[in-house]
């Protein structure tokens, strides 16, 4: 067990390098030069040069990746090239909203989802159709969009919620609950149908097969045979789906946090990105990564747990 | 401009020369023409492929079609909601909604089809190289695909349009390139379904080279899956491509395009909210119209439709028992049968009827069966496969085939227990019509159950230990400790060696024949009176197969419990059965104790059954053969069933059905001519 998860992180290595090396040269070959941007137009081309060499950016580009490489072995990121915070206090700052956001909604979209399909696959009547209704609306909804319309109904007209900020939970923590609402919904109302339909399929496609037929000629309780027999078979391709929403989602919180104002890593990565502000990006797209591992690991250990085949053969 | 391969994409005429000689009957799969014929059928697919094509076109003809200049603005008239003149409103500066969603639309969908193309282009060679080469090739590709599924796709975007901040379109290079894994995913495993193909293997010998093969008969066959993902990558393109828009990426103003357009509405909401409803509206349209295209697309390549996912669970309430079978010689066998049926009997079955609904009204699977099960005894139900069998023990247990109901009489012969102190209480319970609470006070507890396949009876998420104890648990509420001793007890009781370490282990793990052994061990848990065992030998090997005869032999001397054995092997019913009855195309034909139907069948069927087991074959003769096959349910001739097949068939045969008659003491066949056959 505890070698097939260490086997599973040492593969997400290869991962870490290839997304920054990718990154490195994408924004190294950037046409803007920073030291344009934060000097502004106007000066001399000595005095860019020697922002820019102040700055690092005349080294060869390995010498500069290199140099990335061994701060971040190191445990620093670097500095803005605009606020000269340090890029980890700057994403230290950014991360609680955007993991906030994408808890709340992988927790909304697995607990509702699970419970919306169970509902569909063994009530009878209009639900499951429901579902579908609802399940190609959220597809086709773009989220910005959807989030727009929440802050326009609920919290303009309405005055429930507030339209924008993130109070942090330190503080307050029922306006930290308040500031949150609204923009899970808005991550989580594609996942949530999906993952509605993916239970409501899978757990049609177990009820179907032999041993759940056995088990209720064996005589077990309705309920122990939908709760603990045919989810739990069902969950195997339900938290596949789970996992690729929760990645999925780690990149709306880029347009949810835009909408909704929130000081996220998402809005810090839209503001590095039209600054070209290498170290920012790199640092931000490095913190995306490991958020990205850290559930890949997860999911894995939820299988493990789910399906004793992979737990035995690992 | 198309943001949708049309449905011929990716199929040569050539081509499809070549998988039609080589495989004739794909040809019709593998023409593009009935997949279009077929998604016009469906409603949903028609209208979101007209819609798609009236917004591609209406985009693509922009300039000819549009009521305004793109960037005209009307300063009477800004952010006004829809009027005659600008139909869907205008902006903030005037300008016409319409006007801009059409010119808008240009440049998202051509960077979403660009981004669509890229995608599949990638995922269907690589998709198809890793699915037909397999090995080293699949496993690097595989590990490609999932590397790809883990980058967060906007984030790298969001770098990637930094850097080309002009334009969307290099943005839709990477995105093609991150959006290739999910179609990979389904073309590999489409193409390895294909490469195990007989037609594949005759084009390997023939020579052909791997790329040829991928290329003429592979690809051509893909098509339906490739065409499925395109769609759905394009709705993900849509919407990425409107997402970085609305992030204020890969624009240049004044150009318009619908994520833009977005955010310019989102600017505005607080004068004109209307503005936000054509925008955002535009997008959710196309991305649905590409969706349900692609839910159609998918239901016409597999030509299933949704919802046709069998229920086995959900109401399965057997309705009351009904006894308007309408046929004379049903009542009449039952007559016959209830007069020998002692008062011992622990369940008896009176005139079960078995039907599923058909095309064409209900197809009856079984009718008029009649048996009684006694304390000891083993009743084995013998006959070919489809003739019945299965449903009927089933339905001894309450579970019918998926839509089916099941009529008749089942009575279970109450407890001892239950008529202490109470003689009001009836002799027995009917079972047929019960609901389900009531079939769950018997299942287990007094009726068992163990099936064909041993592994497929089990749950593969469960230890062989949880699974006995939690059927021990729910039959006597004990705890859990008590019900881990009297799993292991009972693994025992089936004769498994080291039954702790058994005990620990999960179905996949253990063997055929120790699967059977737990199934058993489980059908005992409950301490029931009566076991029905459907084909439990079928699927082990031989030497297995003794063992656990033997093992269902010792344990009805130690418990006295009644068997059903359901079973086609006349090995089985010699070893175990001390009465057989032969069924066949859903009745039963012949019916007494073992020996008499060994030494002397009064049905032809039964003796035609008998000469062609392979057991009583003499060595270097062919093994005699029933000519024909069994009439499918709903096809039962008028008559005799078995008239067609018979060698005794004679014009009486087809005229009337013929009765379950007795022939002799204790020995009854629906054969107008068993007296023929005993006098041979």
């Amino acid at each position: 067990m505890t070698r097939y998860l260490l086997r599973r992180l040492l593969l997400s290595v290869p991962l870490l390098f290839a997304v920054s090396i990718l990154t490195f040269l994408m924004v190294a070959i950037v046409p803007g030069d920073p030291a344009v941007r934060i000097l502004g137009a106007g000066h001399t081309a000595a005095e860019y040069q020697a922002l820019d060499s102040k700055l690092g950016l005349t080294a060869p580009l390995l010498v500069q990746y290199w140099r990335w490489i061994d701060g971040v072995l190191h445990g620093t990121l670097g500095t803005s090239l605009f606020t000269n915070q340090t890029v980890t206090s700057e994403l230290a700052q950014r991360l609680p909203a955007t993991v906030w956001l994408v808890i709340g909604a992988t927790l909304v979209t697995v607990v509702a989802g699970t419970a919306l399909g169970l509902a569909g696959a063994v009530g009878r009547g209009p639900l499951g159709r429901i579902v579908d209704a609802a399940s190609w609306v959220a597809f086709a909804v773009p989220n910005f969009w959807l989030g727009l319309i929440l802050i326009e109904l609920i919290a303009l007209k309405a005055h429930l919620l507030p339209s924008s900020g993130f109070i942090p939970l330190g503080q307050d923590p029922g306006a930290w609950l308040r500031s949150l609402i609204l923009p899970v919904i808005t991550l989580a109302a594609i996942g949530v149908t999906g993952i509605a339909k993916q239970t409501r399929d899978a757990m049609s496609e177990v009820l179907g097969r032999e041993f759940m037929t056995a088990l209720r000629m064996a005589g077990l309780p309705r309920r122990s045979l939908l709760l603990r027999h045919a989810l739990r078979n069902a969950a195997i391709p339900v938290v596949t789906a789970a996992g690729l929403f929760a990645i999925a989602m780690l990149g709306g919180t880029i347009l949810v946090e835009q909408v909704f104002v929130l000081p996220g890593m998402g809005s810090l990565v839209v503001q590095a990105a039209s600054d070209h502000d290498l170290p920012v990006i790199e640092g931000a797209v490095l913190y995306f990564t490991v958020i990205v591992i850290v559930v890949n690991l997860l999911i894995d250990l939820s299988y493990a747990w789910l399906n004793p085949r992979v737990r035995v053969t690992a | 401009m198309t943001a949708l391969p049309p449905p011929e994409a990716g199929l040569a005429p050539a081509t499809a020369q070549a998988t039609a000689l080589a495989n004739p009957q794909v040809t019709a799969q593998a023409r593009p023409r009935p997949l279009l014929r077929t998604l016009l059928r469906d409603p949903l697919g028609a209208i979101s492929l007209a819609v798609l094509t009236l917004i591609v076109v209406c985009c693509a003809l922009a300039p000819v079609i549009a009521p305004y200049q793109r960037d005209a603005s009307d300063f009477t008239h800004e952010l006004s909601g829809p009027t005659g003149a600008h139909w869907l409103g205008t902006d903030e500066l005037g300008r016409d909604i319409l006007t801009r969603l059409l010119y808008g639309g240009q440049s998202t969908l051509l960077a979403a089809a660009l981004a669509t193309a890229i995608a599949i282009a990638i995922g269907t060679a690589l998709g198809v190289a890793g699915g037909y080469l397999r090995g080293r090739t699949d496993r690097v590709l595989t590990f490609w695909g999932d590397l790809l599924l883990t980058i967060p796709l906007l984030v790298v975007l969001i770098v990637v349009v930094s850097v080309f901040p002009a334009s969307l379109y290099p943005a839709m290079l990477p995105l093609g390139l991150l959006l290739s894994a999910a179609p990979m995913r389904v073309i590999r495993s489409v193409t390895m379904a294909i490469r195990e193909d007989l037609y594949i293997e005759a084009a390997r010998v023939s020579g052909l080279s791997h790329w040829q093969i991928m290329r003429r008969h592979v690809l051509p066959r893909i098509y339906g899956p490739i065409v499925v993902q395109a769609t759905l990558a394009a709705s993900v393109a849509v919407m990425l491509a409107s997402g970085l828009a609305f992030l204020g990426f890969g624009v240049q103003v004044p150009a318009p395009s619908w994520g833009t357009m977005v955010a310019e509405a989102a600017s505005q909401y607080q004068q004109q909210p209307w503005f936000l409803v054509p925008t955002g509206g535009i997008i959710a349209l196309t991305v649905l119209s590409l969706g349900l295209l692609g839910d159609a697309l998918r239901d016409a390549v597999t030509g299933q439709w949704t919802g046709r996912t069998a229920r086995v669970h959900s109401a399965r309430r057997l309705p009351r028992a009904v006894r308007l079978s309408g046929r004379a010689e049903i009542q009449e066998s039952s007559r016959t049968v209830a007069a020998d049926s002692g008062p011992e009997a622990i369940l008896a079955v009176r005139d079960l009827r078995i039907t599923v609904p058909g095309p064409r009204g209900a197809v009856v699977l079984v009718s008029g069966m009649s048996f009684d099960l006694l304390p000891g005894r083993t009743l084995a139900i013998a006959g070919e496969s489809g003739c019945g069998k299965s449903v009927t023990a089933r339905a001894l247990l309450g579970v019918a085939p998926p839509g089916g109901r099941v009529d008749g009489s089942i009575r279970l012969r109450s407890t001892a227990a239950g008529n202490n102190g109470r003689p009001t209480e009836p002799a027995s319970v009917e079972l047929a019509g019960a609901r389900e609470a009531q079939w769950q006070a018997v299942r287990g507890r007094r009726i068992a159950f163990v099936g064909q396949e041993p592994m497929s009876g089990l749950d593969p998420t469960q230890t062989v230990g949880a699974a006995l104890g939690e059927v021990v648990r729910a039959y006597t509420g004990c705890g859990r400790r008590q019900a881990r001793e009297r799993a292991l007890a009972l693994l025992r009781r089936v004769k498994l060696a080291d039954p702790e370490r058994v005990a620990k282990l999960y179905p996949h793990q253990i063997s055929g024949g120790m699967a059977q052994r737990v199934t058993i061990a489980r059908a005992l848990a409950g301490d029931p009176e009566i076991l029905v065992a459907d084909e439990p030998t079928t699927a082990l090997d031989v030497t297995i197969q003794a063992d656990i005869l033997a093992l269902l032999r010792s344990l009805q001397l130690t418990s006295g419990i009644a068997v059903l054995l359901v079973t086609h092997d006349w090995g089985v019913v010699a070893g175990l059965a001390d009465d057989v009855l032969v069924m066949y195309a859903g009745q039963a034909v012949e019916r007494s104790a073992t020996e008499n139907v060994f030494v002397a069948p009064r049905h032809p069927y039964t003796e035609a059954l008998l000469r062609s087991d392979p057991h009583a074959t003499i060595p270097g003769k062919a093994l005699p053969v029933i000519a024909g096959t069994v009439p499918p349910p709903g096809r039962w001739p008028a008559g005799c069933r078995f008239a067609g097949r018979c060698g005794y068939v004679t014009a009486d045969c087809t005229t009337a059905e013929p009765a379950l008659a007795l022939s002799e003491p204790g020995h009854e066949a629906r054969c107008i001519h068993a007296d023929q056959l005993a006098a041979r």
